[in-house]
């Protein structure tokens, strides 16, 4: 039988209604929902696949976290730290530490203090100044201006001088209109890289769109780069093939040249790093770490060091297992992470352990004070420090280059993919109810059958949920795998389809289902309770105010002509 | 001195001597400069390596986990960072530090092992 141009125009229509609709309620985004909506499937889509995140251990291989947090400095009380925040000289001596006594030094450091005046006279800022300026050996390249020209040929130049590139944290230009003389001093020895306090989307390159002299008053040279992109693009540096990222090797030929007075092109890196990151949070925790926490404390590491795989994770979710995680049910770390007074106690760590956590490391120091402001809310662990998040960040980078996860939000109109594919889904689900109409109708004619045989319409119906919801979960693992995007909203999605199936199938399912088992005395029971239950719950035809009685007087003796409101309040009362 | 004051002053001193060995001793230095502090953590200064007599037993814990030993008779601690040490055992156990309300699923509570926080001294 030839198929009905008008029962396929007709799905298609009200496809798209509920796809307009769909995408109307999206942009009108009433009280967040769509937004907090968007943010709860990355975050569950991150949690059910942390596992699975990171299967060579690159990046673990070359990051560790130096941390400080509130007991650390406690503990540091006995090696002269008294004060907070420490003395420049104290901090010089923790950078030095850091430096030295892992056997060779870091490849990068990442230090996430912000550092806004220079203290008392005997504090040691010009100690830790020139500490910086050796580390970096600025001697070389802080007067060559092809240098100075952006943040990261900087950093080539600072490998390219055979210094290790230290990045020191700043507020963003774009929210403070400042730059202290300490940090325009820091940047002439060092890279100065935005904190990003309170980021949910990491940004890699920063273009303020300041007029050249407002760059000028507040340090920006071009743009700025995140804290992960200055360690990555010393990490690539140091490599031969430079991360097969193009724009990195043009930057260590660009800093040879800046080396020797020479001035180059600029590098275009935004082709490469054009987005924001969508971070992508791991959850098995680094060898290293677990054996090193053993070696100090005695005892293994309070978190869960096992990582399960998806299908564990997803019953997990589903479960309610995993509620507010603590102890062993708690996820460890990703990254190597030492307090910076285990290391200078010394205790259960021998040298191999220094050089395992410094060495050649991409090393970010940073604190994790409980009362700060600088936590973040990853979907795998909970909240974790702001240095937590560059770490994991810098990850992202090493595991999967320039390829990393854009966040979706920032790219293009998400909410027009996401109606699309709602579209898509209705337009299948109402040409599935209109087959299951026309098989209906076949087995009237050939058999005579007024109703369809199980073995007709349960694949059918199998076949139409299924496939929505799996053509969704299949949308959103292509989107994240291959086009490297944020995955879409799959729960909203989902719901939005599987609602409208519901919707449109809740006359014909019951009745379909009911037909074939009506014949069980238990089934009849039940749908005539059934039936009781709908008659008492429904409402449409009621009236508050009680009719008059039958028998009451007319108002006239004469029939007049009935008033079409009167006419239909009685036939929905009929 | 009389046999009775030898005796008091041997019973006096082995307990310590004993207690002394059982912390460990410090074996090498791995800098040529020590940074030392008082007892209550404040900087002394440095001091040579070479002029440490090696192996310098151990004879007590400072704040925060430094290493006390005797040198030119006054009792000076180190950073174990600076030195190697032998028969120094780990003798800590890890513990939950305090979590941070996070409303999430998972409650961060200990990102920064490694703290002092994670290693308590078991009760004597």
């Amino acid at each position: 039988m030839p198929i009905s141009p008008a029962g396929v125009l007709k799905a298609v229509f009200i496809s798209l209604v509920l796809a307009l609709s769909a995408y109307g309620v999206a942009k009108l985004n009433l009280f967040g929902l769509e937004s907090a909506s968007d943010r709860v499937a990355d975050a569950v889509y991150q949690r059910i696949t942390a596992a699975d995140y990171g299967a060579a251990r690159a990046g673990q291989r070359a990051i560790s976290v130096i941390a400080l947090d509130d007991t650390s400095l406690e503990a540091m009380k006995g090696y002269g730290w008294t004060r907070f925040p420490p003395t420049y000289d104290q901090q010089w001596t923790m950078l030095d530490d850091l430096m030295n006594v892992g056997g060779a030094p870091p490849s990068a450091m990442f230090v996430d203090f912000v550092y806004m005046g220079q203290g008392a006279p005997g504090d040691g800022f010009d100690t830790f100044l020139s500490g910086v300026a050796a580390a970096t050996r600025a001697a070389i390249w802080s007067a060559k201006p092809g240098c100075l020209s952006d943040p990261l040929v900087k950093i080539a130049c600072i490998v390219g001088a055979g210094g290790t590139p230290m990045i020191f944290a700043k507020p963003s230009p774009g929210d403070l209109g400042v730059f202290p003389d300490v940090e325009r001093r820091l940047d002439g020895v060092a890279v100065l890289a935005p904190a990003l306090v309170g980021q949910t989307a990491y940004p890699l390159i920063t273009d303020y769109g300041f007029d050249p002299a407002k760059a000028t008053r507040l340090g920006v040279r071009a743009f700025d780069i995140s804290p992960a992109m200055a360690m990555y693009a010393a990490y690539c540096l140091r490599r031969r093939d430079a991360c097969g990222v193009a724009s990195i090797l043009d930057l260590r030929n660009r800093a040879a040249r800046a080396l020797q007075g020479l001035t180059s092109p600029p590098v275009d890196v935004n082709a490469d790093f054009d987005a924001p990151m969508d971070v992508v949070w791991g959850s098995r925790p680094d060898r290293d770490y677990l054996a090193i926490t053993r070696a100090v404390s005695g005892a293994n590491a309070p978190c869960r060091a096992a990582g399960s795989g998806w299908r564990a994770r997803l019953a997990e979710q589903m479960m309610g297992l995993r509620a507010p995680g603590a102890g062993a049910r708690q996820e460890c770390p990703y990254t190597l992470t030492l307090g910076y007074d285990r290391i200078v106690a010394g205790r259960g760590l021998e040298q191999k352990d220094l050089a395992r956590v410094l060495a050649g490391r991409l090393v970010m120091v940073g604190g994790e004070f409980h009362a700060s402001s600088d936590w973040v809310e990853s979907p795998v662990h909970g909240q974790v420090p702001g240095i937590q998040y560059h770490a994991m960040a810098l990850d992202n980078l090493i595991e999967y280059g320039d390829d990393y996860r854009r966040n979706a939000q920032a790219m293009f109109d998400s909410d027009l993919l996401k109606c699309l594919l709602v579209a898509a889904l209705a337009f299948c689900g109402i040409l599935a109810v209109m087959v299951r109409n026309s098989l209906l109708d076949h087995a009237v004619a050939t058999r005579g059958e007024t109703r369809l045989h199980p073995k007709v319409y349960a694949p059918l119906y199998l076949a139409l949920f299924t496939a929505s919801f799996g053509i969704v979960l299949f949308a959103t693992w292509l989107g994240v795998t291959y086009a490297h995007r944020s995955p879409i909203n799959w729960i909203g999605i989902s719901a939005c389809a599987l609602g409208f199936l519901f919707y449109a199938t809740r006359q014909i399912l019951p009745a379909d289902i009911g037909g074939s088992i009506e014949h069980i005395a238990f089934v009849r029971h039940f749908l005539a309770a059934g039936r009781l239950w709908r008659k008492a719950m429904k409402f449409e035809e009621d009236r508050l105010l009680r009719k008059p009685p039958a028998s009451s007087k007319p108002l006239s003796s004469t029939p007049s002509p009935v008033h079409p409101d009167q006419e239909s309040a009685s036939h929905v009362q009929s | 001195m009389s046999k009775a004051s030898l005796i008091l002053s041997a019973l006096l001193l082995i307990p310590g001597l004993a207690h002394a060995a059982g912390l460990g001793s410090v074996t090498r230095a791995l800098r040529p400069q020590l940074r030392i502090f008082d007892d209550k953590g404040q900087p002394l200064g440095v001091l040579a390596a070479a002029s440490l007599k090696l192996p310098a037993p151990i004879v007590a814990f400072g704040v925060g986990g430094s290493i006390a030993v005797s040198q030119g008779g006054r009792t000076v601690f180190l950073r174990g960072l600076d030195v190697e040490t032998a028969g120094v055992k780990a003798a800590c156990a890890p513990v939950q530090s305090a979590a941070r309300a996070s409303g999430s699923a998972y409650a961060a509570s200990n990102m920064g092992l490694g703290g002092a926080a994670d290693c308590q001294r078991p009760a004597r």
